[in-house]
């Protein structure tokens, strides 16, 4: 992976078919000093994430059009965006209904409910290890 | 010249000779001293001697019994001896039937003798000499007694392959056999009554243009497991208008005499309701597969819609939570609003874990894990609850380092319920004990505490869902009454089982056992 050019603030692409959470998602990661994309389906997410190549994108795995899950598989068989970090937000049973390796092209995951601190936790950790890695 | 009888279906025998029995000679003469004479000549013989003083006499005798040989004078008034015998070649019974003409004269008898009488016969001249009509005689005894005997045989030959076609014909399998290029000799009316090919269509054609003709296939060549010689396949088959059906036909390679291919014989089985049956299965096999996968849909769906609200509530209240500024009354109030969530959401949990438990095994990833470091583990995750309650939570193992197959998070869960448990109900100054321990082909994990005990009464229902013991509600233990169906759901679904012991007021002991993998019960 190229190195990059530091930027003031990472971007985090939010999606999930429910405002309410996507507001206090967007709300705690803008709090943490991330600038924030929001999405309301999966295929909102696709287009934004291509567009606008985000840092990270955090994404629910049960949304209409595309499951976060397939919205992952194809920013990571894209060589524009395989490099965008992705953390899934699981409500439980996806990965016993996905099968297998699920979430192989997830960088993280966490699970609903979370807590205040978790998701500015998990997006801080997969920039901590891009930035390793770069 | 042998008086065999030819043996052929449908042909009415005369009474058949009994082997066993003397041959029997006709001696026919009108002189009634010749015939004495004749008579004592052949007694050393041992034969049965029937004597007629006639033709026509002769006759009757022909009709009634079949003899080995017959000594016939020429000479007799009314009908001579060459016209008695051209009338016995006429009866089939007795065409072959040896017959010696005793005559006093020479040439003139034997010139005439052509004109009427073909077959075996010999000539004499009167006065006999007795040695020479005894050994003639015996002759044509002894061939006639092995032809009987053959004969004989023949009939039994003839009785068993009659018995063995009525045997074929009322099988409740086909039978067949083809010849060495393997075309249909024979086929049984079950073959016929499976196939719709009727006997006459069958032979000279091979099963695979019959097979063919009704546009069937050979659906698996079958394994073998008998002989080397028999061959099993199984076939569609398509009988004129009939529905389809899958035979099995197993065939056998008839050797001729120089080790080559004779032929085959086999049986046809009709095999459609079985093959019906095994489809049935692998249908239900797929509708049950179809059915998990829906009620992991449903799980999953169920966890998604009801997980997602809580999150939102749970995560608004933090945010105001947050805020310095917040009244005190209004705080306490969303404190409860937050606590009350948090129960709902453990609520939740808790009844997605037992919906997951009773999809079951299926959904188990067993792992062979050892035992105590998954006790350890759980056990540091309440240390600090333990401290705080100020109870003693100790761990004694004696398991030599075991291994069990196990879903190594959800076996966690089973102990994390139990632990949790125990401490819930045990008071202050209390001790909560994990005990690991081999009973002879199962290993036992048992969560002992000195906590308040279950009463009697409630024993037999504590696995149950949404129970809570009566002592447990009065004390107002905290709990959603499905901690322990998901212990038990969960141990089952790993091949364990789990028990409990109590006594009121002295404490509680749950032990869940699980079977020791056959490569470790060595180990020990």
């Amino acid at each position: 992976m190229a190195a990059r050019e530091p930027r003031p603030a990472p971007t985090v692409l939010v999606a999930d078919d429910d405002p309410d959470l996507v507001a206090l998602m967007a709300r705690r990661l803008e709090r943490a000093g991330y600038d924030l994309l929001t999405a309301r389906d999966g295929a909102e997410a696709a287009q934004l994430a291509a567009e606008h190549i985000p840092d990270v994108a955090v994404l629910d795995v049960m949304m209409p059009k595309l499951t976060g899950i397939e919205v992952a598989q194809g920013l990571k068989a894209d060589p524009s965006t395989n490099h965008i970090g992705v953390v899934l937000v699981s409500a439980g049973f996806h990965d016993a209904v996905a099968g297998e390796g699920a979430f192989v092209d997830a960088d993280d995951f966490i699970r609903k409910p979370f807590g205040p601190k978790d998701l500015p936790a998990a997006v801080g950790a997969v920039l901590d290890r891009a930035r390793r890695a770069a | 010249m042998a008086a065999t009888q030819p043996s052929s279906p449908g042909r009415v025998q005369p009474e058949a000779q009994d082997p066993t029995q003397p041959p029997v000679v006709l001696v026919v003469d009108d002189n009634a001293t010749k015939r004495l004479a004749l008579t004592a000549i052949l007694a050393p013989l041992g034969l049965r001697i029937v004597e007629a003083d006639s033709g026509v006499a002769a006759l009757r005798c022909v009709m009634a019994e079949n003899f080995a040989v017959i000594l016939l004078d020429v000479r007799m008034p009314g009908m001579d001896g060459f016209e008695t015998a051209a009338l016995m070649r006429q009866r089939r019974e007795s065409e072959l039937t040896p017959i010696i003409f005793i005559t006093a004269y020479d040439s003139d008898d034997i010139a005439t003798r052509d004109r009427y009488v073909g077959g075996a016969v010999d000539f004499m001249f009167a006065p006999v000499m007795p040695n020479e009509l005894r050994a003639k005689v015996s002759v044509f005894a002894n061939l006639y007694s092995r032809a009987e005997l053959l004969a004989s045989d023949a009939r039994d030959v003839q009785t068993s392959a009659d018995q063995l076609r009525l045997l074929t014909d009322a099988a409740p399998i086909g039978i067949f056999q083809t010849d060495a290029q393997n075309r249909f000799v024979y086929t049984n009316p079950r073959w016929t009554s499976i196939t719709g090919i009727p006997a006459e269509a069958a032979g000279g054609q091979t099963w695979e243009a019959l097979v063919a003709l009704g546009g069937g296939a050979c659906l698996a060549t079958e394994p073998d497991g008998e002989t080397d010689v028999a061959d099993s396949r199984r076939f569609e088959i398509r009988p004129p208008g009939a529905p389809p059906r899958v035979v099995v036909v197993t065939s056998n390679l008839v050797p001729d005499g120089d080790g080559a291919t004779a032929g085959w014989v086999g049986t046809l089985a009709d095999v459609t309701a079985e093959a019906g049956a095994e489809a049935a299965m692998a249908h239900a096999h797929e509708a049950a597969l179809a059915a998990n996968v829906m009620q992991l849909n449903f799980a999953a769906s169920a966890s998604h819609e009801l997980r997602t609200p809580t999150t939102s509530i749970l995560g608004y209240v933090e945010e105001v939570l947050e805020n310095d500024a917040l009244a005190k009354d209004d705080r306490g109030f969303l404190e409860i609003v937050y606590r009350n969530a948090r129960r709902l959401s453990q609520l939740i949990d808790d009844l997605l874990v037992v919906g997951q438990g009773e999809i079951g095994a299926s959904l188990m990833h067993l792992e062979l894990a050892p035992l105590e470091p998954l006790v350890e583990r759980v056990l540091s995750t309440f240390v600090p609850k333990a401290q705080g309650a100020g109870i003693a939570l100790l761990a004694d193992h004696g398991t030599d380092a075991v291994s069990v197959l196990v879903d190594p998070p959800r076996f966690e869960q089973v102990l994390t319920n139990l632990v949790s448990n125990a401490l819930g109900f045990t008071p202050s100054g209390g001790t909560v004990t994990i005990t690991t321990r081999r009973r002879g082909a199962v290993v036992e994990v048992a969560v002992c505490d000195t906590g308040m005990g279950i009463e009697v009464a409630d024993i037999a229902q504590v696995f149950g869902r949404f129970y809570r013991a009566t002592n447990a509600t009065e004390a107002a233990v905290k709990g959603t009454g499905l901690g322990l169906a998901i212990a038990k759901g969960m141990i089952e679904a790993q091949n364990g089982r789990i028990r409990v012991a109590s006594t009121v007021g002295v404490g509680s002991t749950f032990t869940v056992s699980l079977p020791i993998p056959a490569h470790e019960a060595l180990v020990a």
